[in-house]
């Protein structure tokens, strides 16, 4: 040869010039790639945004506390702890949520300061501006608040206006008697109205009580000898570094991060099965042009080199669409996250997405990843290809039964495997193994689906249409392509049903748990507990006239804190209804030891998590470390970190004054529901201060969460019928251009258009149909992983497996379906193939 | 008259106009008439929006070391007694803080702290009985002899003195109150301890010293005292070492004048006070010093003529640094030699001056 081509322009030449011959099939793989990529940088943004969202929150009223003591705090401790030793300053927080008669949701979470002892402690500085405000005012104004300015703006709220809000059920009068400007608050959530600290427990009618205190020590780095010192003054509160609270919310996330991590994980499984399918297609249609490629010169490396930079040129596209996307994507996620925070853990506000580079970083090295082992085997084998065994037109060797055998070997192994984690995972093995099992049920299916394409010839090859029976012979045939397209199918199909089937038997669980835990007629609680959190209380005079009615047969009333051990303490003053499903044992007796012995029962996820379902729980209370006999453990859906539950009269003798978060009521048989609602709402609720739900409603509201929560499978639905919709059409599409001489010969030999385009589109719905029978096969056995393990494993819920049959029973035809609407494109261009052109080499 | 610093602002970002006044009642105005009577007037008198308690002196040790010292308590009023009471104990009437100050002459360092306390665990305060006010470890407290015994303390400094009057109590002004503006009604009542023989321990970090001296005490209540053409005040409190002693004070305005309400006080030996009128009292700055921390152009040399007493003196400070740089106002309180004639004879003396409005505005004095 007298030229001398470089590697770059043979590569332009070879490869590049391929892909851009073929755009809808590029675009195919860009997408691929871009939905793994989007879905997995989607679940990092949101959850990093609450997360840093909600440590923002913490480190402005933090400031810059080394400790901070947290609860129902009485404020005498304050000078005692500030007398300390090692303590160099102390302030204190009162802290409410404040609720909008008018506007449903909107809140402001209102935080009582001492501007004096808290002058060490404030990351946003105070200082004046333009004109100041005296002591005077902000001192002597009952109510007067200081709103951030974004927030003001956005409501249209003006200096020195006053409006209404509620707070623990209250209609209370406010003053805004300043704004604080942008950017001095670092701040995620611009719903904060700051008040001075005497103010604001006159609003919320808690004289003597602080939610926190914040400490400054003399020497930041001997924290544990700090605690010690506190802790005597501090009895059955925790005492830690703010940040603490974060990292708990990160860990708190880290379950269910984990979990749709794992989901976006299959997505780009599926990219690595498109870019598998591509690249080989790619392969097998240029054996010829591989050899001449390798006779002017260029290394078996070398071609290795240029197909897996055909994996690039769709990987790099990919990622920068899928970052984009995954950035769009964040967006809609951000709301479910925080809402599900929220309703879990503590009130959050996301207002600003963070992207962190790291995150970014790791997104491309998954997508290109994705794209360089998607391509590997393919490219691989462009570089096993002789110069002259190709240039001879020596087709490529079939080694299709070794590969089957390969394939029973692999897919049994990885099934094997699946149920040696799930084990492992249910024994005492770590919880993530739950996800490995999971993962390794999906793998098995896959690479058992293709063997289910032998099985649709032998269920059709006596069809009485010749197009079906000629496709299902195809099929067979050309069984090493079909195979990754229907893996790829068969994991969307499986991923699908297995979120389909866990979400209906968890609905399922909830609504029996439902049935039987709700059976008081009536339900009153603050209406901002409901969206918020648990943050705010019935005022006692609620709680007494409910308990004064005389149609009320009793008045049950619950309280719950969150614990830094990592779980829920609920306190409930009242009596056993027979309401909760206990496991093993004697519900009434378990009951009666909580009521009249200082027991605790304890639900199934805290049993989980901690280990124990007997013995007892050791809990720091004002009176000392305590422990708390175990009576049993009962099934609850309602907080995956757990929860102890005991009497009010043990919560009194260990801690003092309990406050209500909200009542449950029984009526005497024949009593009104409907008029007792009217009367209390009458006595105390004007302006919707209360929510007050029937036992009906509260169920309905109940499941209207369970579903927002779970909203996120409705996106993860979308991606399985968007991988349907691609997988089909690349598949097709691919079959078509790599065969289009053998269905000009078809055509030659008088096939129709029409026949040939039948021929194709019964070619895809078959495939829909194996993908479907196979990602069905799979998805009911991830579901029982995802039931019977990953559950328990990971969130220590019990859930009864059912089957929404309907649904599944759905799948095979809309797939099918789905599949020949996808095909429609490819079939078309076959039907229309050229004769003589296409048949000019044979 | 020591007008201190009684702004405390509360300092949140704020944006947006003036505030409606407060609804609740108007505080107590200084008005001519009052019948001063002690001890009762030495305790706080609350229904009055703003007062204070102002130790100022020079100290020797044996070793013959000299130090100033400083020692304020102030009261600003945010409620009045009597407004709807609150449940929560951090609903205060007032704010309670307080400034300390020692300035080591031998070492040339000025030493400075301001404490500012809501009080609500009784951890300052003030009371109509023997301990007249408290901030913290601070305290001011009136023996059973009459005398005051004080205790300021910071960072390793602490001072403990007893002051025992030597001369009668002086009220300053006319008809017992102080006019502090042309303008009507900005008045304040006031008076003072002009001689106090001092004795008590002052320990720093250079040791501890057995200290003795002369002190000055004022105090002051008022509510709306100075008015709003007023930029700050040039105070000089001088012990002479023929037992006189002189109080003046000059008021500045915004076009660079004096207030003609600027006066002062002479006080024989024998204890006879003479008011000073506006007239009376020539001042001309003649050395300055310029903060680094506040940029603040401080006059801290001045010759001073009261031409009704034949007087003329020169007044210097031995350490130009002794600036109180503060949130939200700074100003300059210090030490001065004071030597000069009086009717002829050379006479020479000790005492505080006061240099305020240099480094920025004083907000907050004059009423809403």
């Amino acid at each position: 040869m007298g030229i001398r081509f470089s590697s770059i322009q043979i590569f332009w030449w070879h490869v590049a010039r391929h892909v851009r011959r073929h755009p809808v099939l590029a675009l195919l793989n860009i997408l691929g790639i871009a939905l793994g990529i989007a879905v997995y940088l989607a679940i990092q943004i949101a959850n990093d945004s609450a997360t840093k969202s909600f440590a923002a929150s913490v480190d402005m009223v933090a400031g810059k506390a080394h400790l901070e003591v947290r609860g129902d705090i009485d404020e005498k401790i304050w000078p005692e702890i500030e007398r300390l030793a090692p303590i160099s300053a102390v302030t204190g927080l009162v802290e409410a949520i404040g609720t909008f008669p008018d506007a449903s949701g909107e809140y402001l979470r209102i935080i009582g300061i001492d501007l004096i002892s808290g002058s060490d402690f404030r990351t946003f500085e105070l200082r004046s501006n333009s004109s100041p405000i005296v002591a005077e005012q902000w001192l002597s104004t009952p109510g007067g608040i200081a709103l951030s300015r974004a927030y003001a703006e956005s409501r249209g709220i003006t200096n020195g206006a006053r409006m209404a809000i509620v707070v623990d059920g209250r209609r209370v009068e406010v003053t805004v008697l300043a704004l604080i400007e942008d950017g001095e608050l670092p701040v995620a959530d611009s719903r904060i109205a700051v008040m001075d600290i005497g103010w604001a427990q006159e609003l919320t009618r808690r004289p003597g009580r602080v939610n926190a205190l914040m400490i400054r020590l003399h020497d930041p780095l001997a924290i544990e000898a700090a605690v010690a010192e506190i802790r005597p003054h501090a009895k059955g509160l925790p005492i830690a570094p703010p940040r603490q609270r974060s990292a708990q919310l990160g860990r708190m996330l880290a379950a269910f991060q984990l979990n749709l991590t794992a989901l976006s994980m299959v997505s780009l499984l599926v990219a690595v099965f498109l870019v598998f399918n591509t690249v080989s297609t790619s392969v097998a249609r240029r054996r010829t042009e591989i050899g001449i490629v390798r006779a002017l010169g260029i290394s078996k490396s070398g071609v290795r080199a240029m197909y897996l930079g055909e994996a690039l040129l769709y990987a790099i596209p990919g990622v920068l669409l899928g970052s984009f996307g995954g950035v769009m994507l964040a967006r809609l996620l951000t709301g479910a996250v925080s809402q599900t925070v929220t309703s879990l853990y503590a009130l959050v506000n996301v207002e600003r997405i963070w992207i962190e580079p790291s995150v970014l970083a790791t997104a491309v090295c998954y997508g290109v990843g994705a794209a360089v082992v998607g391509a590997w085997v393919p490219a691989a084998e462009a570089s096993r290809v002789e110069p002259v065994e190709a240039l001879r037109g020596v087709a490529a060797a079939v080694r299709e039964e070794s590969g089957i055998r390969r394939l029973w070997v692999g897919g049994f192994g990885a099934l094997a495997a699946a149920g040696a984690a799930a084990f492992w995972a249910l024994g005492t093995g770590p919880a993530w193994m739950a996800f490995a099992a999971a993962f390794l049920v999906l793998a098995g299916f896959s690479l058992l689906s293709p063997v289910l394409l032998p099985l649709t010839r032998l269920a059709f090859h006596r069809a009485p249409w010749l197009p079906l029976r000629l496709a299902a012979e195809r099929l067979r045939r050309s069984m090493r392509r079909n195979c990754v397209t229907v893996s790829a199918l068969a994991s969307a199909v499986a991923m699908l049903v297995a979120l389909v089937v866990m979400v209906f038997s968890f609905r399922t669980s909830l609504d029996a748990w439902i049935g039987r835990g709700i059976v008081a007629d009536l339900f009153i609680a603050p209406a901002a507990n409901e969206s918020l959190g648990l943050n705010s209380y019935m005022p006692d005079e609620a709680v007494k006239w409910l308990r004064g009615r005389p149609e009320a047969e009793g008045v049950d009333t619950f309280f719950e804190i969150s614990r830094d051990e990592g779980f829920t303490l609920a306190v409930v003053d009242g009596k056993y209804r027979d309401n909760l499903a206990f496991r093993g044992v004697d519900g009434a007796a378990a009951m009666a030891r909580v009521f009249g012995g200082g027991a605790v029962v304890v639900t199934e996820p805290y049993a989980r998590r901690h280990g124990k379902g007997r013995g007892s729980v050791t809990l720091q209370t004002a009176t000392g470390v305590v422990d708390f006999p175990i009576a049993g453990v009962y099934a609850d859906y309602s907080r995956d970190r757990g929860m102890v539950l005991m009497s009010a009269e043990t919560y009194r003798k260990h801690w003092g004054p309990l406050r209500v978060m909200s009542a449950a009521v029984y009526l005497k048989a024949g009593a009104d529901v409907a008029a007792l609602e009217r009367d209390f709402r009458a006595a105390f609720a004007d302006a919707g201060q209360f929510s007050v739900n029937t036992s009906r409603a509260l169920r309905a509201r109940v499941l209207g969460i369970f579903d927002q929560t779970f909203a996120i499978t409705e996106i993860l639905r979308t991606v399985a019928i968007i991988v349907a919709v691609a997988g089909v059409f690349l598949t097709m599409s691919a079959l078509v251009i790599e065969r289009h001489r053998e269905i000009a010969l078809l055509r030659a030999i008088g096939g129709t258009p029409a026949f040939v385009r039948n021929l194709v589109l019964c070619e895809a719905s078959l495939l829909g149909v194996a993908a479907a029978v196979s990602g069905i096969l799979a998805g009911m056995t991830l579901a029982i992983v995802l039931t019977w393990v990953v559950n328990p494993a990971f969130f220590g819920w019990t859930i009864a497996f059912s089957t929404p049959v309907a649904t599944i029973a759905a799948i095979p035809l809309w797939l099918t379906a789905v599949a020949i609407l996808a095909a429609w494109w490819p079939a078309r261009v076959a039907g229309r193939s050229e004769i003589a052109g296409a048949l000019r080499g044979e | 008259m020591n007008m201190g610093i009684n702004w405390l602002i509360v300092v949140i970002l704020l944006v947006g106009g003036p505030f409606p006044a407060n609804a609740s009642e108007p505080w107590k105005r200084a008005e001519a008439g009052w019948r001063y009577e002690w001890p009762r007037d030495h305790s706080v008198h609350p229904d009055f929006k703003t007062e204070w308690w102002y130790f100022t002196g020079n100290l020797q040790s044996k070793d013959g070391r000299t130090f100033g010292y400083q020692l304020t308590f102030f009261r600003q009023g945010v409620r009045q007694p009597g407004s709807s009471p609150a449940q929560s104990r951090f609903v205060t009437d007032s704010i309670k803080f307080g400034h300390f100050a020692v300035t080591d002459v031998s070492e040339g360092k000025f030493q400075f702290v301001q404490s500012v306390k809501r009080g609500a665990f009784g951890e300052a305060g003030f009371s109509a009985g023997m301990r007249l006010a408290w901030l913290g470890d601070w305290n001011l407290e009136l023996a059973d002899d009459g005398a005051f015994v004080v205790k300021g303390a910071h960072d390793g400094v602490e001072l403990n003195l007893a002051l025992e009057n030597t001369k009668p109590l002086v009220v300053h002004g006319e008809r017992g109150i102080s006019v502090k503006s042309a303008e009507e009604g900005h008045a304040s009542h006031y008076y003072s301890a002009t001689r106090l023989r001092t004795r008590g321990t002052l320990s720093t970090s250079k040791g501890s010293f057995d200290v003795t001296g002369e002190s000055w005490f004022d105090h002051e209540w008022a509510t709306n005292q100075l008015a709003a053409n007023q930029t700050g005040w040039d105070w000089f409190s001088i012990q002479f070492s023929d037992g006189t002693e002189l109080m003046i004070y000059r008021l500045r305005l915004k076009d660079g004048t004096a207030d003609r309400a600027s006066s002062g006080s002479w006080i024989a030996a024998d204890g006879t006070v003479r008011h000073l009128k506006h007239d009376e009292i020539a001042m001309f700055p003649e050395e300055f010093w310029t903060s680094t921390k506040t940029g603040a152009r401080y006059p801290i040399g001045w010759k001073v003529r009261v031409e009704s007493l034949a007087l003329e003196v020169a007044v210097r400070t031995p350490v130009r640094n002794q600036e109180l740089a503060l949130q939200p106002v700074s100003y300059w309180e210090g030490l001065i030699d004071v030597s000069g004639t009086r009717e002829g004879r050379a006479v020479k003396g000790h005492g505080y001056l006061e240099l305020t409005g240099y480094a920025g505005p004083i907000v907050g004095i004059s009423g809403p």
